[in-house]
């Protein structure tokens, strides 16, 4: 099923659910298909793990012996010199790391924004600043992360029926929306 | 440019913003803690503790606060790298060799710190009595122990294998609470 038809029928859906009204003024957005793409990071992310640092300590050297590396420094950025040397002092095991957490990062960005706009857009409250501290510079991106969860958890203790994420509580709770189709 | 020296220093005018920046963040931090102690005071206290809801707030702030520290210690870090600089306003390898340690170590506590909200959604949801709760405690908890399975992985949504009404459901939480909802539903 394409993104477009699931976005048609989740509006279909939504219109048995007069709480979530709001979410279909959203326009079209389908949190599956803005995540699926990370899936795909993360996946990657979780690939780099086997890779073994042995092996990439030899892709290293042949690529330096091909000087493939430089194109690729200066394609970087400016400091070309920087990156290269930075690279030289680094083992292969911390490049990997680095890559992985990298990857990492940007998937956890991807998923406060999307998790962001979609709870905004669900009416859950200041569901926007979780996106706002993701861009923020010199903040780790989990800080992001964590306090969109605790805005859902909150939401839901103080009894909001708002919020986008699965009930975290959903002892006595009665179930909101039915999930089997 | 020195032997052994670069100039990729973290910029003087970066610091500035990087310490408002933390400031910030202590102060968004603090303000959740307002809310949060101001919550068994109000007309849901009853609600909020027989959910549970209270503690796994209190965990969820425990690790934002974490992360503020991480951020500050990072900036930290690029003062003293400042500080260590040559006369030529260069910074010698070995610094930078330090800075990049650091760097790594903060980025695993990163990891940690979101493999630890899982476990704590994961034991949340265990002891309000949801069914596979102690999978996602599982999944939190390998994530915290194997690089094999990142924390980033788990918090992607497990409904992408899935019918949903909804379009939003972390692996996560779709462990600890979907099943129990639909047969709640179904019955």
């Amino acid at each position: 099923m394409s993104c477009l038809q699931r976005s048609t029928r989740l509006q279909a859906e939504l219109q048995v659910e007069p709480g979530m009204r709001e979410a279909q003024d959203s326009g079209c957005f389908s949190l599956r298909c803005a995540l699926r793409p990370l899936l795909a990071v993360a996946l990657l992310e979780a690939l780099y793990s086997s890779i073994p640092p042995s092996q990439l300590e030899e892709g290293m050297r042949q690529a330096k012996r091909d000087g493939t590396l430089r194109p690729l420094a200066e394609a970087a950025g400016p400091d070309a010199d920087t990156v290269l040397l930075l690279l030289d002092t680094m083992r292969p095991e911390e490049i990997l790391d680095a890559a992985q957490q990298a990857l990492g990062e940007l998937v956890q960005f991807g998923v406060v924004l999307a998790l962001g706009v979609s709870g905004h857009a669900h009416g859950l409250r200041h569901a926007r600043l979780p996106i706002a501290a993701a861009f923020v510079p010199g903040l780790p991106v989990s800080f992001a992360v964590v306090f969109y969860f605790l805005l859902e958890t909150r939401a839901l203790a103080q009894g909001s029926q708002r919020g986008t994420l699965l009930p975290l509580h959903s002892g006595g709770q009665e179930p909101r929306i039915d999930h089997t189709l | 440019m020195h032997e052994g020296s670069i100039a990729s220093a973290p910029s003087s005018s970066d610091l500035p913003t990087r310490i408002v920046v933390s400031l910030l963040a202590c102060s968004i931090v603090s303000w959740q803690l307002l809310e949060t102690t101001k919550l068994p005071s109000a007309a849901g206290e009853q609600r909020c503790c027989r959910m549970l809801g209270c503690p796994l707030q209190w965990w969820l702030l425990t690790l934002m606060l974490l992360s503020v520290i991480e951020g500050i210690l990072m900036t930290l870090a690029d003062l003293v790298l400042l500080a260590r600089r040559d006369s030529a306003g260069m910074i010698t390898a070995a610094d930078l060799r330090q800075e990049l340690t650091l760097t790594l170590a903060i980025g695993h506590a990163d990891q940690i710190i979101v493999s630890l909200m899982i476990i704590g959604l994961g034991v949340s949801g265990w002891r309000s009595g949801v069914k596979y709760a102690r999978v996602a405690v599982g999944l939190g908890a390998a994530a915290l122990l194997s690089r094999r399975l990142p924390a980033p992985l788990l918090l992607l949504p497990g409904t992408l294998t899935q019918p949903a009404t909804r379009s939003i459901r972390p692996v996560i939480l779709y462990l600890s609470g979907c099943r129990r909802r639909s047969s709640s539903s179904a019955g």
